[in-house]
This record gives structure tokens, C-alpha cells and sequence, in this order.
């Protein structure tokens, strides 16, 4: 039998998600990664993108986050985000919108690389939530 | 006293502030349950982040630590005051008393020789910072409770950027807000916000060495400071907000119960009057009659 851990999914908003799930995979800043049962005590700045876990009941959930961090020891693993919104919470239409704005943004000149850095991570939050906002079609 | 449909009118004009402002009492008191909510929620994440800079701070190299944009101390003798009060009036003494807490600040420090930059959030801070014959280098509209979280990165990034800048730069950052004790009590407070107290982050939570030994860290400590602290600081910010956002509803709800209160008082008073300019009319009016009728029997 698979073991499981806890995890709590914090924004600044509200607690997204609380719940025992069996594996999660994260997009960190090196690369995506993933936690089982007994991992080793972990903390991880997580980039942009699509954070996914199987719950004990073995349930696939979808979650796009803008950045954060994920911290796992002892099977108690907390995932903090700025923004997160499940694959059913996401507004396609209005997903693709900001992506397709955030697009145009970065085409647009400027001389400040902290400007530049802010519009590539936005297209990439629009790309994630338009990524995770698919899934749930299927 | 006035004649009697003189008093009747106004016993009219009261009764309807008292509707007025009955109604606000009631908006603020909804608000204000929606402004704790949202300090309430917002408080796992502070304290887990807290948690974090503390248990990091202490791993990477303290020169690192202590040369990290947002811990370090600058020479210039120049600050940023951030007024935070509310858009609307209708609050009682709540802006006043923020105001009069900032301007308190502002004459200490620049005695002391240092130049204060202000910059109002909330239309409030604006207008009452000019009527005190000083000028603000910017102004941003406060968030209300149900605003978006977009709304609330703008002003976030605003404060934040006051730091980050490279012209005029300023050593200190500082934020006058009110902090909500209760529905009836707002401490305003000056708190400094940047830089960062780096004892602060060092200190405080005690990790025991082994426990700091255990946990793998992706990336390095030093560069999860980078992703760390910014997040750290916008969060300060987002508290900063919250808190004021609470006590200005609480103090708008006091400040309109206790208008309808005297508006209550008022209406209590005008009708005692109003009935005793009434009962002298009937009166006058019976002496009259009894006068007449006397003068006729007499005959």
C-alpha cells in the first residue's frame, strides 16, 4: 500500500486545499519535481505553472499556481502561493485573454531588465493557468 | 422656540439622517465582518512565511544576508512615510488620528535633519496631507474589502518599489496605518518597513541546529532568500493593508452608531418640544374659549 502524506495548499486569500494525498509534482525554479511518502525534509522555491497531486482517494487534481514555495518534512508538506486556482476554478476564456495581453505586453519596449523579468514571469502565470484551465475540459 | 410646523420639520430632517446613517452602521458592520475575514485568512500564510525567512535567514552566509537589496542599510538621510488611511469620510476621528500620528513622525525626523517623502494611500491621506500644507509624491487609491487581488499587487508593488528605485533613493521606508484592536479601538501606529530588521530575521524562531541540518534546500539558502524576502515584504505590505482596511470600518461603524444615537436623542428632544408647543397652543386656545364664554355670561 502506498503511504501518504498532508498537505495544505495557503495563499494569502484563503486555504485552497487540506487533505492526505499519496504524490505531488511541483514546478520548481530547476525543474519540476515530485514528493512520495517519506521524502526527505525538502524546501523549494516553486516557479510558475502547473502543480499536480493524487489524493489518497485517489483523486488527479490540477492546480495553477504564479510562484511560491513548498516546504515537505515528517509527511507534512505546505505548498504557499501567492495565486493558485484548481483546473475547474479557472475561467478558460479569461485565462487565454490575459495570456494572449501578456504576450503583447512582452513585445513591447522598455530599458529596465526588472520590467522585462515582471512581463515574462506574467506570460508565464497566463501560460500556466491557461495550461491547467485545459485540463479541465478533458 | 419654533412655531409648530417649524419643529415638525425638523424632527423630520432628524429622522432621516437617523435612517442614513443607521444604514451606514449597518454597511460598515458587514464590512467590517469581511475585513476580519480576510485577516483572519490572510494569517496562516503570514505566519508560515515568517516562519520560513526565519528558519532560511540563519543558513545563508550573514555577508549575503546583510547585502541583500531589502536588508540593507543606506546611508542617505532620506525616508518614505506611507500615510494609509481611508477614501471616504464618514469615520469618526479615524484619518485624523493616523494623520496626526504621521505628522507627529515627520517633525521628529526632520529635526533630526532628515527629508521625508510622503505618499498618501486613500483619498483621505491625500486631501488631509495637503490641508496640513504638505505635498505627497504620489497617491494610490486604498483597496476596499472586496477589491481584487490585482487591485491590492498595484499598491503592494508601489510601496515595495519606493525601496527598490535608484533615483532619489531612500534608506527607510515607514508606514503610518491603524492597527485594529477592536470594532471600538484603532491604535495608529508609525511602524518602519524597510529595510528589514535583519536580527529580526536571524533571531526570534529558534531552530535547533539539527533540524536545520535535515531539510534539503532547492535552491541554496542564499538564492531561496531572493525568492523568499520579496515575497516576505509584499505580505508585510498586504497586512499593512488588511489591518487599515479593519479599523477603518470598525471606526466608520462606531462613528455612525453613535450618529444615530444623537440623531435619536435629537428626535426624543424636538418631540418633547413639539408636543409642548402643542399642548400650549390647545391651551391658548381653551383660555380663549373659556374667556369668551365668561364675558358672555357676565352680560
Amino acid at each position: 500500500m502506498a503511504g501518504y502524506f498532508s498537505l495544505d495548499i495557503i495563499t494569502p486569500e484563503r486555504v485552497v486545499y487540506t487533505g492526505a494525498v499519496v504524490s505531488l509534482q511541483a514546478p520548481g525554479l530547476d525543474g519540476l519535481f515530485g514528493v512520495l511518502h517519506n521524502r526527505a525534509p525538502l524546501l523549494a522555491a516553486l516557479g510558475p505553472g502547473q502543480v499536480s497531486f493524487v489524493t489518497r482517494e485517489d483523486e488527479n487534481l490540477y492546480l495553477a499556481i504564479s510562484g511560491g514555495l513548498f516546504e515537505v518534512a515528517n509527511n507534512r508538506a505546505m505548498l504557499l502561493a501567492e495565486e493558485a486556482a484548481f483546473a475547474n476554478e479557472i475561467d478558460l476564456p479569461a485565462a487565454e485573454a490575459r495570456l494572449e495581453a501578456a504576450i503583447a505586453a512582452r513585445g513591447a519596449l522598455s530599458s529596465s531588465e526588472a520590467e522585462l523579468d515582471a512581463r515574462q514571469t506574467e506570460v508565464e502565470i497566463a501560460e500556466a493557468w491557461v495550461k491547467v484551465g485545459q485540463t479541465a475540459r478533458h | 422656540m419654533g412655531s409648530l410646523r417649524d419643529i415638525r420639520r425638523q424632527i423630520g430632517t432628524v429622522k432621516s439622517i437617523a435612517k442614513i446613517t443607521t444604514a451606514m452602521k449597518m454597511v460598515a458592520a458587514a464590512k467590517l465582518r469581511r475585513a476580519q475575514d480576510r485577516v483572519n485568512a490572510a494569517r496562516p500564510y503570514a505566519d508560515k512565511m515568517r516562519e520560513l525567512v526565519h528558519r532560511v535567514a540563519p543558513l545563508a552566509p550573514a555577508e549575503v544576508v546583510a547585502r541583500h537589496a531589502l536588508l540593507m542599510p543606506r546611508e542617505e538621510q532620506r525616508l518614505a512615510l506611507v500615510v494609509i488611511a481611508s477614501e471616504r469620510g464618514m469615520c469618526g476621528s479615524y484619518n485624523h488620528n493616523i494623520l496626526r500620528h504621521a505628522m507627529r513622525f515627520v517633525a521628529e525626523r526632520e529635526a533630526a535633519g532628515w527629508s521625508v517623502e510622503l505618499v498618501a494611500v486613500g483619498r483621505r491621506a491625500e486631501t488631509g496631507l495637503k490641508a496640513l500644507g504638505r505635498t505627497t509624491t504620489a497617491f494610490y487609491p486604498m483597496p476596499d474589502v472586496g477589491a481584487s487581488a490585482a487591485e491590492v499587487r498595484v499598491v503592494q508593488q508601489a510601496i515595495v518599489d519606493l525601496y527598490k528605485r535608484d533615483e532619489a533613493p531612500v534608506s527607510e521606508v515607514w508606514v503610518a496605518y491603524a492597527e485594529f484592536i477592536n470594532a471600538v479601538n484603532q491604535a495608529p501606529r508609525v511602524d518602519r518597513f524597510l529595510p528589514i530588521e535583519a536580527a529580526g530575521l536571524t533571531g526570534g524562531a529558534d531552530f535547533s541546529g539539527d533540524t536545520r541540518l535535515e531539510f534539503e534546500f532547492a535552491p541554496d539558502p542564499e538564492h531561496l532568500l531572493d525568492t523568499l524576502l520579496p515575497k516576505f515584504v509584499d505580505n508585510q505590505v498586504l497586512h499593512y493593508l488588511l489591518e487599515a482596511t479593519a479599523s477603518e470600518y470598525g471606526a466608520r461603524m462606531t462613528a455612525m452608531s453613535t450618529a444615530s444615537d444623537n440623531a435619536n436623542d435629537m428626535i426624543g428632544s424636538l418631540t418633547l418640544q413639539y408636543n409642548r408647543a402643542r399642548q400650549d397652543a390647545i391651551t391658548r386656545e381653551l383660555m380663549d374659549i373659556v374667556g369668551g364664554a365668561s364675558a358672555l355670561a357676565g352680560e
